[in-house]
């Protein structure tokens, strides 16, 4: 079977005649797309891929079949983020200041939707997450995915990753008190994920201001700075609603 | 009055009376007018009760809808019912009477019924747990499948069938398993004294991290429960979503196993260190006994 290798997310879909297959790797991903006679194909194994390796030779393979009886079908490979909060604790804590402002720049892996003839048939992250739960106690709370994160403060340190999308959220302290952020709960369902020229993806600006008692924290979702330069890649996947901007200090960070 | 009665006319005549007064129009009238007040109050019942349900749709599970809907459609025909006896004349002073007699016959005689069809009125108010939760009440553990006026209805994990009293309910201890969104599992084992318990301790966090089951937060807790006679014992504590809760426990304890085999960290068995010597055991002056192969058996 004639097999073409992607590394990069394809500007526009793709057709895949009957007899070929597709290889895409994407972070821990290596996804192969074949399209055979009556249906399509898909096996993919999560491994740091080695170079001239099989898929599948590191790491459990899964193979899925798909009965579409469309010869011409076309296929389409798009980034989007994850469908759930991601919890990022950074390596080392960062204490915020009374009465100061900084950006943290968090990086969250980024989603990939399959499309057959713009029908979705699987979503896959680019590596495994871990689930974690993240609220005031084991009785309130939400399921996230968590990450750890370098937290960077300089924008010019950060590394370039095709597989990751740049949060920058910037963080205003009101209060009287010192907050330390030992883990950041980035709501990346409510984000928009955009993209820069040189293929680097960033998402919207989290603004968050703590109010004077800081118990009470007030969220804005901007659009990225430099948007103009940059090219929107997917919409936010759930809708922001009044209660959301409101939330206290404890759904944030902890 | 006998020889009346002993007359070849009499028994038409009694037929005859009995008939004129069957079909005398005021009671004739009057069981028609206590017809259609039955009639009417079953449509009006009906409809009533089917408002109520398209009403509390989205606030009420489905269970407590019907017994609304039972509840309320009995009622409100009750009343018709005794608006159309009271108009066929009936005196429901002396139906009350009787009522209140034979109720306490039946009070007597269903105590226990009462007081199960009272406790369920309690589950319901309590909700302590709903249909489709997974709850423990004594040695019974399964999926909740119905809440009745009497019983409540489970399904254990071996597809038996298991009727439990609402009174039963109401003073034992129930278990909502699947309550809350995450659930801790905790394993329990012993590593051997001559492990390195840092050494253990890495180990363990290292197979929780790489569980995919297992969350990260809450943190995996490691606590050493004591000392026992042949081992150190050990909790393992790790949360998953009571979804994967199953899922967890199984690849948990594998993961452990395999961990340890491969780390070199032994799970003790029980063992007895037996000395013996020329005097009590007193530690270092003690010697094993020894034992010496002297010679076959005699054959008999």
């Amino acid at each position: 079977m004639k097999q073409s290798v992607l590394k990069q997310f394809p500007a526009k879909s793709l057709a895949l005649s009957t007899g070929k297959s597709l290889l895409f790797y994407f972070g821990d991903l290596s996804l192969c797309v074949s399209h055979h006679n009556y249906e399509w194909r898909t096996e993919y194994s999560y491994c740091k891929p080695v170079v001239g390796s099989a898929i599948g030779q590191y790491g459990k393979l899964i193979m899925e079949r798909y009965a579409i009886n469309a010869p011409g079908a076309r296929i389409s490979l798009a980034p989007r983020l994850a469908d759930r909060a991601i919890v990022s604790r950074p390596l080392a804590p960062i204490t915020l200041l009374p009465n100061s402002e900084t950006t943290v720049y968090v990086g969250t892996p980024l989603w990939l939707d399959l499309k057959i003839d713009d029908i979705l048939i699987k979503e896959l992250s680019c590596v495994i997450l871990s689930d974690t739960w993240f609220g005031r106690d084991t009785l309130q709370g939400e399921l996230c995915y968590s990450t750890s994160t370098r937290a960077r403060l300089d924008a010019k340190q950060l590394v370039r990753d095709s597989h990751k999308a740049i949060t920058p959220i910037v963080i205003s302290n009101q209060g009287i008190k010192s907050i330390t952020l030992e883990r950041i709960n980035v709501p990346v369902p409510f984000l928009s994920l955009y993209q820069e020229k040189d293929g680097q993806f960033t998402t919207s600006t989290l603004a968050i201001v703590l109010e004077h008692n800081v118990i009470d924290a007030k969220l804005e979702i901007k659009p990225p700075l430099q948007a103009d330069s940059l090219k929107k890649v997917a919409d936010s996947s759930k809708p922001i609603k009044k209660a959301f901007v409101y939330r206290t200090l404890d759904l944030l960070f902890a | 009055m006998n020889s009346q009665l002993n007359s070849p006319t009499a028994l038409p005549q009694a037929l005859e009376d009995l008939l004129s007064g069957l079909l005398d129009h005021a009671w004739l009238a009057n069981a028609w007018r206590a017809f259609i007040i039955l009639l009417a109050g079953w449509f009006i019942a009906k409809l009533i009760t089917k408002l109520t349900s398209r009403f509390t749709a989205e606030i009420l599970s489905k269970h407590h809808q019907i017994l609304i809907k039972r509840s309320l459609f009995w009622l409100i025909f009750s009343l018709f019912l005794i608006s159309a006896l009271h108009q066929m004349g009936f005196d429901l002073g002396v139906l009350v009477g009787a009522a209140g007699i034979v109720s306490v016959a039946i009070g007597f005689a269903s105590q226990t019924s009462a007081s199960n069809l009272i406790s369920g009125l309690f589950v319901l108010s309590e909700r302590c747990f709903e249909v489709g939760d997974i709850i423990r009440v004594g040695s019974s553990t399964g999926e909740v499948l119905s809440i009745d006026l009497l019983s409540v209805k489970l399904r254990t994990y071996d597809n038996l069938f298991v009727r439990i009293p609402n009174e039963t309910i109401i003073k034992s201890e129930v278990i909502n398993l699947t309550k809350f969104p995450i659930r801790r599992f905790d394993l329990h084992f012993g590593i051997a004294y001559k492990t390195d318990i840092d050494q253990a301790r890495r180990v363990l966090l290292q197979v929780a991290e790489e569980n995919p089951l297992c969350l990260d937060d809450p943190l995996p807790l490691i606590l050493l429960q004591g000392f026992n006679s042949s081992s150190v014992d050990v909790q393992f504590s790790v949360w998953s979503t009571r979804q994967n809760y199953i899922a967890l426990k199984n690849s948990i304890q594998e993961d452990v196993k395999r961990a340890f085999d491969r780390e070199g960290i032994e799970f003790p068995f029980p063992h007895i260190t037996f000395y013996a010597g020329s005097t009590f055991y007193t530690g270092a002056d003690s010697a094993p006994l020894p034992i010496k192969h002297v010679g076959d058996s005699a054959k008999a």
